[in-house]
């Protein structure tokens, strides 16, 4: 059985969705600055990952859920089925990114082949969002290495998937999971 | 095509989501011999509370409960599935948790024989999760006695009206709400 760290992402004054299930995860509250008004959260993943010991060899990667992200326990539950299948792969859950953040005419996959974004779902995809995400240890070590901590609003969550790119690391959709994301 | 949209919060139970302006919101309170409120009599109530001159211009009641989650997608999929059947009712499919129903694992709300985790076409029986209701399935409900529907019984007699009356049970393709109630 893998050993995962489950973090859950709350910017700081955002409506984060209460649900039963959260009690499951690490909360990282992502407070914002005068200098980064939309937070740190490169940063605050990479502290995150070292407080929580993230690189013991019993662990073998962080399985992130953002706040605005609503789950139920089947869709749990087959993400962690998928990740205890392969802990070396990215497992990503499929996620509809709303015109609100994207500011496109319609919604869009989180995870897509092209940088370009599309409503069709690639089962191999190149990009993928942190929605509800399952990252290896040996993507975030290297994440560590290349300056995850800088990487922020708008950029946070691009670099990792072009760095899993690089890397030849899978990215498996986990499509069993149907999780709604509510920031639209 | 034209909806009267009403979300039904049971106190203390609610989700905030965005699309809860669309909707109506009525509220289910405990009251002395109905602890568990009085579900039935709250919608047949919405529903009489319409005038009558009023009525004729809605071709029924959408529902959601406060603890189910949607999206705009889902969303635009029921109206979209209403708008080519107004005369049937449209359930989502929404999972039911041990936690309500005591089985060992979850099932859909839906069904035609039993309850069960394989997606049923043409259902029988359907929760009020995320259902559109028709306007002549509402006055055959209340003709029947909705107002007494209370808990345990108050979602499963409606089915049945429908059934009696060869009310089509259908199914929005594309649409899966998130039951919060696990």
């Amino acid at each position: 059985m893998a050993e995962i760290l489950s973090v859950r992402t709350v910017f700081e004054d955002e409506n984060a969705i209460d649900q039963m299930i959260n009690r499951r995860f690490y909360t990282l509250h992502i407070p914002r600055s005068e200098e980064y008004p939309f937070g740190r959260k490169g940063k605050m993943f990479v502290q995150a990952w070292k407080q929580l010991k993230g690189d013991a060899d019993n662990n073998d990667g962080m399985l992130v859920l953002d706040g605005d992200v609503a789950i139920d326990p089947h869709d749990y539950k087959v993400m962690l089925e998928a990740i205890h299948n392969n802990p070396q792969m990215v497992h990503t859950a499929p996620v509809k990114i709303w015109p609100i953040s994207t500011k496109r005419p319609d919604w869009v996959w989180g995870h897509a082949t092209e940088e370009d974004r599309s409503q069709v779902n690639h089962p191999n995809p190149k990009y993928f969002s942190f929605c509800f995400t399952y990252l290896p240890k040996a993507l975030i070590r290297k994440a560590i290495e290349k300056g995850w901590k800088d990487w922020n609003y708008p950029g946070a969550d691009k670099p990792i998937s072009e760095l899993a790119y690089d890397m030849k690391i899978p990215v498996n959709v986990v499509n069993e999971c149907r999780p709604k994301h509510m920031n639209y | 095509m034209k909806l009267f949209q009403v979300r039904m919060t049971w106190k203390g139970s609610s989700a905030p989501q965005f699309l809860n302006r669309h909707f109506y919101q009525v509220d289910v309170y405990p009251e002395p011999g109905y602890p568990m409120g009085r579900k039935g009599k709250v919608f047949a109530d919405t529903w009489r509370q319409i005038p009558d001159n009023m009525k004729p211009k809605y071709d029924g009641m959408l529902v959601i409960e406060g603890d189910v989650l949607i999206d705009p997608h889902d969303y635009k999929q029921m109206l979209k599935s209403i708008e080519s059947d107004v005369n049937a009712v449209w359930t989502a499919p929404v999972k039911v948790w041990p936690i309500t129903s005591k089985f060992d694992d979850w099932f859909w709300c839906h069904w035609a024989t039993m309850p069960s985790q394989t997606l049923d076409e043409y259902p029988l029986r359907f929760g009020y999760n995320f259902t559109y209701l028709p306007t002549k399935l509402i006055e055959l409900a209340i003709d029947a006695g909705w107002e007494n529907w209370d808990y345990w019984n108050d979602d499963s007699e409606m089915p049945i009206v429908a059934m009696k009356n060869q009310i089509k049970v259908k199914v929005p393709e594309d649409c899966y709400p998130k039951h919060l109630h696990y």
